[in-house]
């Protein structure tokens, strides 16, 4: 079956060569990726709400397969082979191998930074829950975008359904990729090595802003996926702009409406500068104005017409704006943070953000060029001189940079409002492409000067330094630490759960008994444990039994619904509801129907005398598994609850589909 | 009153701050070791069985740790463990911490508990003594109780070698592929790393 992974790759270089015309060569090996990748989602999105994944991947594949096989015939230009000189090529390998392995040791040392909920997320995706539902809080739908997960998860059908190592794959050749697209695509629309060089150096390494971290750190959670598709969008949109054609306007759109189920907040920052884009090729250049409009147009309407329509969250406020109803019937008045709900409002009433810790701050501070990065104070001198001088593909970026700052700074994302650094982050990254382009603008200038050239680069030099040091520092470390400890990397995410740098968090008895849970667990069902740890503040424990038994898990409780002071850099999760608190106290039978549970996990270890007693005499529990070194306390039962309400059964509570507190 | 010499009383008085503050009797906790494995492998889990007792005064709860500090702002437990050498200083940074309590459970006056805790062996193989502490207390007015038991470290299982290949040979490959592209970089950069010209 891994074999049938080649088939989006196969595609993808058959749009990049037949429908896109792209003939630089160097060129066409991140964008088939990028395109292939981008359209397997695409279609396993859109199958899936009719099909189960193994279905919807298959008939995916076939659907590529016969697409490419239509579209080879199709007339392709000879690929050119720009030279690569030794410094351009000796940089971007070192990038793209850096960006690859920093990527790929992190993950086999942390497997991922929100590890709740993207893990168990992909795990229930091979159980074909779609669209996705809290993994903690199974009555509760989980909005907002999904792309990377499913991908993962729907690829790893082609590899044994182990989404844990696709995922480490994929994030690592992702990272490379983009370094890959990034640069060849700035070479190839500004015309010159030194800007594109400048720009992904400031990009990868010199934005150091929120964290001080630059791109190159950034590839956890969706992040490999959001950038890719971020610089492919870029891409087709000005190819598209540039020359018009249908095709590439299809591909374009449908692009676009793919990003939207990768990441919202980027997907709502392209839909703003795209449009701000056309208005300035529309006014610098009158060839084609009417053409060019038309096809920025029918992109931009196209993708939002797919978007309301192919789930994540344009898709659900289309449903609840369109309906006329606030909320969707299926979501209760419980705290946003466990639906991923976001309820913005505009104007926001002042000029400003929101940091992570919850302090407010205006655009005009030091915190704010603290948190975009330093290159972001260049950007309102930069974006008119790149659009003055035609350089569109860094004018895009900038444009791009100038709306991720404007769009938080105007708008209230409500409980979502101190998660502006993302779109933070997006600015300072469209600020560092800018300065890039025009700092590499201004030493094309210097060049053919032999008085100013040596003077010029020596500033480069400097000004390189300066601004990469914090990345190329940090990256050295993080991998000097691959030598001094191999011991804590691990490629099986089942050696890695419980072990290495999340040693304290849970026992590995929890993750060989949640493996155990596997085959056992149907579709829907729950598992109500009483394996975690208070100090998890992270949820790493009960995150690795949900992600290996791939099942829900009940009995956690959550912060007040409402409650104005928690948002997201709060923790609103509770490892225990109260209900759960007084059945692992007392045995009580009537919560295990309460909580819906289908399976208990337990640490026997961690019961009162009272539930012990009443878990060995509770005639709907079967004891099914046990595992562990009794000597060593690192024991594990896991109890099957058998169908049918105990007698007498009350139940209290007053809202089924709010989870408990 | 000159501004040094008003500078100097203010010090004092934040000096005396932390003193007069939350003075509790600090904890006291006694650490017995029931049981431990006479030999384990390297760079794995094993268990220990630990008697924990409050001789003190004050109630504990499980300690919240968090980037090496302890952050409870009430009196609390944790254990500190070291392989083979014992910390030249005693603060949480420098040992690995088990959780042993809870937040939401007590230990009362008088009261003991016993547990099994998880520690995980050096990755050197080797035979020496582990270093438990018991930590207690609040930030910055920790009590520590030593004990100490001896430990063969033996070689690291198969699965544990062959992991750590599999990351030294990736690391392998990624030093290799940088470091011929960082060659390339110097001689592009460098006038003295350049082939002289031949005509």
């Amino acid at each position: 079956m891994f074999a049938l992974s080649l088939i989006p790759l196969l595609f993808g270089y058959v749009l990049a060569t037949r429908v896109i015309g792209e003939r630089e060569g160097h060129l066409r090996l991140p964008l088939s990726y990028a395109l292939g990748l981008c359209g397997f989602l695409f279609g396993v999105n859109a199958l899936l709400h009719a099909f189960p994944l193994r279905s919807a991947v298959l008939a995916t594949l076939g659907l590529m397969a016969a697409t490419a096989a239509a579209l080879w015939p199709l007339p392709s230009s000879r690929a050119v082979w720009p030279r690569l000189g030794r410094l351009e090529a000796a940089v971007v390998i070192t990038l793209a191998l850096t960006a690859f392995f920093r990527a790929l040791f992190w993950q086999m040392e942390y497997s991922d930074d929100d590890f709740f909920p993207h893990a168990p997320l992909m795990a229930l995706y091979l159980r074909d829950v779609f669209p996705p539902r809290n993994p903690f809080y199974p009555d509760q739908p989980y909005l907002g975008h999904y792309g990377r997960d499913l991908t993962i998860s729907a690829l790893s059908v082609l590899w044994g359904d182990r989404f844990f190592a696709v995922q480490y794959v994929v994030t690592a050749a992702n990272h490379l990729m983009t370094v890959l697209l990034a640069y060849f695509a700035s070479r190839r629309f500004l015309r010159s090595r030194r800007q594109a060089l400048l720009v992904v150096a400031l990009v990868f390494l010199g934005l150091n802003p929120y964290l001080r971290r630059s791109l190159l750190d950034v590839f956890a959670n969706n992040n490999t996926f959001v950038y890719l598709f971020l610089f492919l969008n870029c891409y087709l949109f000005l190819a598209a702009l540039r020359l018009p054609r249908p095709g590439v306007a299809i591909v374009s759109a449908l692009s676009l409406a793919t990003y939207s189920i990768v990441y919202t907040t980027h997907h709502g920052v392209l839909i703003v500068a795209f449009p701000l884009l056309v208005l300035a090729v529309l006014i610098r250049s009158r060839r084609l104005r009417a053409l060019r409009l038309a096809t920025a147009a029918a992109i931009l309407i196209g993708s939002l017409a797919i978007s309301f329509v192919h789930g994540g969250t344009l898709t659900d406020v289309g449903h609840r704006y369109l309906s006329g109803s606030a909320r969707p019937s299926s979501i209760s008045a419980g705290p946003e943070l466990v639906t991923q709900q976001v309820n913005p409002s505009f104007p926001k009433g002042r000029l400003g953000f929101t940091a992570f810790d919850g302090t407010p701050y205006s655009l005009f501070s030091i915190r704010f060029v603290q948190d975009t990065g330093l290159a972001v104070i260049v950007l309102p001198l930069a974006l008119p001189l790149l659009l003055i001088a035609r350089r569109y593909w860094a004018a895009l970026l900038a444009l791009i940079g100038a709306a991720a700052i404007v769009i938080p700074a105007t708008v209230d994302f409500g409980a979502y409002e101190n998660d502006t650094y993302r779109f933070l982050f997006l600015g300072g990254l469209g600020s560092a492409a800018a300065l890039g382009s025009v700092v590499g603008m201004a030493l094309d200038r210097l060049a053919s000067s032999p008085r100013f050239w040596a003077g010029a680069r020596a500033a480069t030099a400097v000004l390189l330094v300066v601004l990469c040091w914090g990345t190329v520092a940090g990256t050295g470390w993080a991998l000097s630490d691959v030598a001094r400890r191999p011991d804590r990397y691990f490629l099986r995410a089942a050696d890695w759960a419980c072990n290495g740098i999340h040693q304290a968090d849970c026992d590995p008895a929890d993750a060989r008994a949640a493996e155990a849970l596997r085959p056992l667990v149907a579709r829907d069902q729950r598992v109500f444990t009483n394996a975690y740890r208070e100090g998890d503040l992270d949820f790493i424990g009960l995150t690795v039994i949900s992600s290996l038994s791939r099942a829900y898990l009940t009995g956690l409780g959550t912060v007040a619904p409402g409650d104005p002071g928690v948002k997201i850099g709060d923790q609103y999760k509770r490892p225990a509801s109260p209900r759960a608190l007084a059945f692992w106290t007392t045995g009580a039978p009537d919560v295990l129907d309460e909580l819906k549970a289908d399976w208990l996990l337990v640490d026997p270890s961690r019961l009162s005398e009272a539930a012990r007693k009443a878990l060995s005499t509770n005639p709907r529990l079967r004891l099914v598994f046990r595992g562990g070194q009794i000597s060593s306390g690192g024991v594990r039962e896991i109890y099957r609850v058998e169908a049918g309400p105990s007698p007498g059964r009350k139940t209290t509570r007053l809202d089924p589909a709010l989870p408990e507190r | 009153m000159t501004p040094s010499v008003r500078g100097l009383i203010g010090a004092l008085v934040l000096l005396a701050i932390p003193l007069s503050v939350g003075a509790v009797d600090p904890p006291s906790i006694e650490l017995e070791i029931l049981g431990h494995p006479k030999e384990v492998p390297a760079s794995s889990s094993f268990y220990v069985q630990v008697k924990l007792t409050n001789a003190g005064t004050v109630p504990v709860r499980g300690c919240t740790i968090e980037l090496g500090q302890v952050v409870s702002p009430d009196p609390c437990l944790a254990l500190g463990y070291r392989f083979f050498k014992a910390p030249r200083r005693l603060d949480v940074a420098s040992v690995d911490t088990v959780q042993v309590l809870s937040r939401r459970e007590v230990l009362a006056p008088g009261q003991s508990i016993e547990r099994s805790v998880r520690l995980v062996s050096s990755r050197q193989s080797a035979t020496g003594q582990v270093h438990l502490y018991a930590i207690s207390g609040q930030p910055g007015a920790l009590v520590w109780s030593h004990e100490a038991f001896t430990i063969v470290v033996a070689e690291a299982s198969y699965e544990a070698k062959r992991r750590a290949m599999t990351t030294l040979a990736l690391f392998a490959i990624y030093v290799a592929g940088v470091g011929w592209a960082l060659v390339r970089i110097a001689k592009a950069i460098l006038p003295v790393a350049r082939r002289a010209c031949s005509s």
